[in-house]
């Protein structure tokens, strides 16, 4: 029941990484379990894999509903 | 811990042994932003507020909301239910037992195997023909990879140390086994635990009856009695499975449970809902207006229970399997403690793979901290 927050890729880098800003803080994720991902698609982190790809409408929506309900991206494990 | 909580999980060590154990479990109760929401709108975001078992979660949702409004629950598509419970739960198992696990205990991870399984097991969804063949490759994944010893053998062990013969000569899950029973026995003699076997929403109903309260979503028991929930308790029946907990090896009898269950997963995208055995997904009305749904996640069953007035949700409650096995004087608080180890180091993998093996649905973070007497050394 991890809370699934989005996560803006900003730079795709090599060996299947990329670089995502989750809250402002960046972190390098691998890209293993996901396709056809590209710069400005949000992904679902968890520890250090990318597990799926968000429209940035969905994206959107979810980070709206996480922030309605108190809960700051910033300060996800993902980011620290 | 951090804005999104979690389980800070803290061990005190007394140069000797464990001595003393404490969870503290500060993840928020997300199911609370779902009340005063539309139901339609409440079915669609549980997938996407998850991201661990968000397909149970979702299924979940729709079942309880189905159960709830008085719908025929025969027209949701069960047999495609069951696929995507048992899809995300393979996915899940193999990420444990692939990457893990060796990781623990200082072997090769296999990310680029698990990666390739992941992919295929998320392709059928939309190619849900290839379930039958991708559920096959998992079963040789299983028979000649992961657990080769064990089908090699003329007959199954029986004694611990047959256990330990066959685990080493099976595949990597294989040697992770041969190394936790190496460790010694994982289980202090009065940590007996009861199970939260699979059972029919009915059964469940019948349990909770009613919906639950906030306090009950975040310390589940049984009667009054705190359970382990999880795949050991699914798949205890199974002869290797009771004889390593019969040795009082749980944090062993857990990994070898989790290759059995994903066998079954295996066996469910083969065949289906096949007479013999509970679907993964099934759901209740409650009393008018409430609906219940249990789903056999990867971490166990899965509860949810809402009450809906007209199109609108007006309470919801979710009891998850991480809340069974982390509340007070559950497994995880139950065996934390109470052994000896050679030294802090093999102390502190003990806990870590006892954390592992209950396989918590958050970040969690373990501390293992030394007992001082007043003279500044061990107590």
């Amino acid at each position: 029941m991890c809370l699934a927050i989005p996560a803006r890729v900003v730079a795709l880098l090599d060996d299947e990484n990329c670089t995502v800003d989750l809250g402002g803080v960046k972190k390098t994720v691998s890209l293993a379990l996901v396709e056809d991902v590209v710069v400005g698609d949000y992904v679902i982190v968890h520890v250090g894999y990318a597990l799926s790809r968000l429209d940035p409408e969905e994206a959107a929506r979810t980070l709206a509903l996480f922030a309605e309900a108190g809960i700051d991206p910033g300060s996800t494990p993902e980011a620290a | 811990m951090n804005g999104l909580g979690g389980l800070h999980l803290r061990a005190q060590w007394d140069g000797r042994a464990v001595s003393a154990v404490s969870v503290e479990n500060s993840r928020p109760m997300a199911a609370s932003v779902l009340a005063g929401r539309s139901v339609d709108e409440a079915v669609s975001l549980v997938p996407v507020m998850f991201s661990l078992c968000g397909r149970a979660q979702g299924l979940a949702a729709r079942a309880a909301c189905a159960a709830a409004r008085g719908d025929d629950l025969s027209k949701l598509d069960a047999q495609e239910a069951e696929r995507a419970v048992a899809v995300e739960t393979a996915q899940e198992h193999l990420w444990r037992l692939l990457i893990d696990w060796p990781a623990l205990f200082d072997m090769p991870e296999r990310r680029s195997r698990f990666a390739s399984f992941h992919k295929r097991l998320r392709g059928i969804a939309e190619r849900p023909e290839s379930a039958f063949d991708v559920g096959g490759e998992l079963l040789d994944l299983v028979v000649l990879d992961l657990f080769g010893g064990f089908f090699r053998s003329a007959r199954e062990p029986v004694t611990l140390s047959e256990f330990v013969e066959c685990a080493r000569a099976s595949g990597d899950v294989g040697e992770v086994l041969a190394a936790l029973l190496d460790m010694g026995a994982s289980v202090p003699e009065s940590a007996d635990m009861a199970l939260v076997r699979p059972r029919p929403a009915a059964d469940w109903v019948a349990c909770l009856g009613g919906l639950p309260s906030p306090a009950y979503c975040r310390a589940p028991t049984l009667a009054g009695v705190p359970c382990e929930n999880g795949v050991l308790a699914r798949q205890a029946d199974s002869r290797m499975v009771s004889s390593l907990i019969a040795h009082r090896h749980r944090i062993a009898a857990r990994l070898f449970a989790r290759v059995v269950d994903l066998v079954d997963c295996a066996s469910r995208l083969r065949r289906p809902l096949a007479d013999d055995v509970l679907p993964l997904v099934d759901a209740m009305a409650m009393q008018d207006g409430i609906g219940l749904a249990s789903v056999e996640s990867a971490r166990g069953t899965l509860l949810h229970v809402v009450s809906v007035d007209g199109d609108t949700v007006v309470d919801y409650a979710i009891v998850a399997p991480t809340e069974w096995n982390f509340c007070p004087g559950g497994p995880f608080e139950r065996e934390a403690s109470g052994w000896t180890a050679p030294d802090r180091e093999t102390a502190l993998r003990r806990l870590r793979a006892l954390t592992l093996s209950l396989d918590p649905c958050v970040e969690y973070s373990l501390e293992l901290v030394d007992a001082v007497d007043d003279g500044g050394g061990y107590a």
